[in-house]
């Protein structure tokens, strides 16, 4: 019997590992160490380690600290995820009106 | 106990990234993705040994000891001075080791840098850390947080003088 391959986990774990990758990168981008980010935010190198491995699942408490330990906005933070999630470019309503 | 210095090894690293501390302390965890960083000569990193040469603690100099929000506040700026950050091995913690450990970095750090003063960056929750601190000789000179974390996050920045 065939079964169809539907698995929302997947796309779960996608998003997960962005979050985490995403966050990898803005830190080595400003050179710090996981010391430095995870001290600035108030949480463990071991906690944010398996963040940015995509292993746990950040609150957006946890999310605002991390940022505050990278010195960005949470804002920036998240349209960065977002543009790492989505690989199409993000063409704004009016210039899609316009073409 | 007499604590020595040495420059760290590759497994003392992983050693170190691999400990756990009890509550409250458990936001000292390690993880073997900072192993890397462990190494990096620019952060000085050493191992501390007890008589028998086992792995006590670690010391590091310099800029991997400073925060981040207290870079951006500028704290580190206002006198010249060698920042330490360190750690016990978890089960030597809470024994009324600590002062000697610390006593034990600073001589070193003033014999191999020669620093106008000593300074650390300890979390305000911490109050353990800070009672050892204060009794090798250190003063609490400011209280700072960052403004999106909230009161009970704060860092208090300390100095001593060499």
């Amino acid at each position: 019997m065939k079964t169809l391959e539907i698995s929302p986990e997947r796309h779960a774990g996608d998003l997960l590992s962005t979050i985490g990758e995403t966050l990898r990168a803005e830190r080595n981008e400003r050179g710090l160490t996981l010391k430095q980010v995870a001290e600035g935010a108030h949480v463990s190198v071991s906690y944010l380690a398996e963040i940015e491995r995509g292993e746990k699942d950040p609150s957006s408490r946890v999310l605002e600290s991390i940022a505050s330990g990278l010195d960005v906005e949470v804002s920036e933070l998240l349209v960065r995820i977002a543009s790492a999630l989505e690989p199409a470019p993000v063409v704004p309503v009016t210039d899609s009106l316009a073409a | 106990m007499r604590f020595t210095l040495k420059q760290i090894t590759p497994s003392d690293a992983r050693a170190i990234s691999r400990w756990r501390y009890e509550e409250p302390y458990s936001i000292y965890d390690g993880d073997p993705a900072s192993v890397d960083s462990l190494l990096q000569p620019r952060f000085s990193y050493h191992s501390v040994y007890d008589e028998r040469g086992d792995l006590t603690g670690y010391f590091c100099f310099g800029e991997d000891a400073q925060v981040g929000a207290g870079k951006r506040l500028g704290v580190y700026e206002v006198e010249p001075a060698l920042d330490l950050g360190l750690g016990m091995r978890p089960d030597l913690t809470g024994k009324g080791l600590g002062e000697e450990f610390v006593r034990a970095g600073l001589r070193f750090a003033l014999e191999v840098y020669s620093p106008p003063a000593f300074r650390l960056t300890v979390a305000a929750f911490n109050r353990r850390a800070i009672r050892v601190y204060e009794r090798a000789g250190f003063e609490t000179v400011e209280t700072f947080g960052a403004p999106t974390l909230g009161a009970e996050k704060e860092w208090l920045l300390m100095r001593c003088g060499s």
